[in-house]
């Protein structure tokens, strides 16, 4: 039962710490309606992150205020009347090459995914989640080229504090005038969600 | 000319006999080393929460006698709760995985559901070092009361045990082409068949203790080279996902640096693919930065599996070729030591235990044993007991391929 209490309290305390400390900095939060759409860029766990982040909101319910595709085309953009799309940048560590899948399989995809954006008018919010995936010494490294592709077509950027710690997307910032905005940890990704979409 | 051959024969077949025995010479002391290796025995002092010691030929009885077999410990608390199944060594050259399982068998307490701890999960690998490897054989752990030595084994099962390998192999029952010597390597050949090669019973073996226990939680311990991207992180499929998730993000935040990564549906034979297939178990496969087996190391010593410090990884972290921090610092010492790997698969694996039973109730289990904080505190050697101690003695266990007593 203690163990049980402890545990229910380490809970608590990381929903409370996220929302009530939560360290965002950088330029002002942007507001969006909803439903708004999730997905990744490279195929990896970030998207999944994201929806349990914005599940763990309590207030922003899956499959009635967002939902998630992992890998959507013209039929899922355009189905409903998303507010935005979250983009979450991450490539998979595990599954490119080893499954049969390739970075410019997925660039491709990505770029259909950016036209069609482009064309309903679907702002793309470029988020990226996972702050140790990045080998920032091989520019050729798949999420670096899904950082290429996907930020320079962003509305805004939102990014894991570690993730920038190489100034990457202040670079982009500067190159592309993209406002960026800093987390400093990926469990505050929960209350910038309730500040986002008012919830 | 006929009488200078004749003169000339004893001195050749004198220098061949010679040879021959300078030869016979260096095999003995060569063979005596392989001998060694393949015959040690590691031993451990049990927590007092025991309640029985199991083998996986109980769950496939082909596997009796063979060099595959392998005891595993169950801890069961008697209170209705979870059942959790951790598995060292699958890779044996990974012995963070193993250390960190006698860690637990050591000081583990359960006072809700069932723990199984397997050591060694491929025990003909870890009865041989890699081929070509040529690496020490044994890691020591220092402790208060003297010197704990530990195998270093292959990745791969013996061929002593399994041989010859195919050209290619191909993946039962997928039919996906792997690496020839991928017939060897046991996370390569889940779900395992009953009648296959040796790797591939001891993979079935696996499955069925899975399915007949009913696990609800399946760790797989690992460690990764820090240039291959997949380290410091949980690997899990889609049923596991947002556990280890929650895990490693609350990892992230309190203890030390943790990622997540999903298992691919189409890449076949690995634990965190396949014991979710084909089982109702939660699957989890951890991964610890292990230096040693990185491929452009400088000498392959001991002190690198104890400390995991080179002089060429640190050049590759300034170039930002390394997927972890490298080298981390602690009391002085740098690179990526031996309690380090323990202390963050000790946490890891508690972490994803303790969020499944915040996802789902009915399969909480609740269990103790030294955490990473602990490690760094008061080292390694201080959760691993004497086991010459009188109140000790009766409870050493011998991790063998077979049953066999202390002083076997």
């Amino acid at each position: 039962m203690r163990k049980k209490f402890l545990l229910a309290v380490l809970v608590l305390l990381v929903v409370l710490s996220a929302q009530a400390f939560a360290a965002i900095s950088g330029d002002p939060i942007k507001n969006y309606d909803l439903p708004m759409l999730i997905t990744n860029a490279g195929q990896g766990p970030g998207g999944k992150l994201a929806r349990l982040l914005v599940s763990q909101t309590k207030t922003i319910i899956l499959d009635t205020d967002y939902f998630y595709e992992s890998e959507p085309e013209r039929p899922e953009l355009v189905t409903r009347k998303y507010s935005c799309l979250m983009v979450i940048i991450g490539s998979t560590d595990k599954g490119l090459g080893a499954s049969g899948i390739t970075i410019e399989d997925e660039i491709q995809r990505l770029q259909r995914v950016v036209e069609v954006c482009k064309e309903i008018n679907l702002p793309i919010v470029a988020v990226l989640l996972e702050q140790d995936k990045r080998a920032s010494g091989i520019p050729t490294n798949a999420n670096e080229r899904c950082i290429d592709l996907i930020c320079p077509n962003a509305e805004w950027m939102i990014v894991v504090k570690r993730g920038n710690s190489d100034g990457r997307f202040d670079e982009i910032k500067a190159k592309y005038n993209i406002p960026l905005t800093i987390i400093d940890s990926q469990s505050d990704f929960i209350a910038l969600a309730k500040k986002i979409f008012n919830r | 000319m006929s009488n200078e051959t004749t003169a000339k024969a004893p001195v050749a077949f004198k220098t061949k006999v010679i040879l021959l025995i300078i030869m016979a010479i260096i095999a003995f002391f060569a063979g005596k080393e392989f001998w060694e290796l393949r015959h040690y025995k590691e031993t451990f002092v049990a927590s007092e929460d025991l309640t029985q010691v199991k083998w996986l030929s109980d769950y496939l009885p082909s596997l009796k006698g063979t060099w595959a077999d392998t005891p595993i410990y169950v801890f069961d608390s008697g209170v209705e709760g979870g059942s959790v199944f951790v598995m060292g060594n699958v890779h044996p050259y990974e012995p963070a995985s193993s250390i960190t399982t006698y860690v637990m068998l050591e000081n583990i307490h359960v006072t809700t559901g069932k723990v199984f701890i397997m050591p060694q999960g491929n025990f003909s690998g870890s009865t041989m070092g890699s081929i070509g490897g040529a690496y020490p054989k044994y890691v020591h752990i220092e402790t208060e009361w003297g010197e704990k030595t530990y195998k270093i084994g292959s990745r791969e099962s013996n061929p002593l045990d399994q041989w010859p390998d195919p050209f290619t192999y191909v993946h039962y029952p997928d039919g996906q082409n792997l690496a020839y010597q991928d017939i060897r390597n046991m996370n390569r050949t889940y779900p395992g068949r009953e009648d296959g090669t040796l790797t591939e019973r001891a993979a079935y073996a696996v499955m069925e203790f899975i399915r007949r226990e009913k696990i609800d939680i399946s760790i797989d311990i690992h460690e990764a080279s820090i240039m291959y991207p997949v380290v410091g992180t949980y690997v899990a499929p889609d049923s596991s996902i947002d556990i280890a998730m929650m895990a490693a993000m609350t990892l992230s935040d309190s203890v030390f640096d943790m990622k997540c990564e999903a298992s691919p549906k189409s890449l076949k034979g690995l634990s965190h693919r396949e014991w979710g297939d084909y089982s109702d178990t939660l699957a989890f496969l951890m991964e610890t930065p292990e230096p040693f087996i990185d491929r452009i190391t400088g000498p392959i010593t001991e002190n690198l599996m104890l400390y995991g410090m080179d002089e060429f990884l640190v050049k590759a972290a300034e170039k930002g070729l390394v997927y972890v921090d490298y080298p981390v610092s602690y009391w002085g010492v740098e690179g990526e030591p031996m309690w380090y790997r323990v202390g963050r698969h000790l946490s890891g694996a508690l972490e994803a235990i303790n969020w499944t039973g915040l996802f789902y109730d009915d399969k909480a289990v609740e269990v103790t044993w030294p955490t990473y904080d602990d490690l760094a505190e008061n080292g390694l050697g201080y959760y691993l007991h004497d086991p010459a101690l009188a109140e000790n003695i009766d409870r050493v266990q011998v991790v063998y391929h077979k049953p066999v007593s202390v002083n076997n």
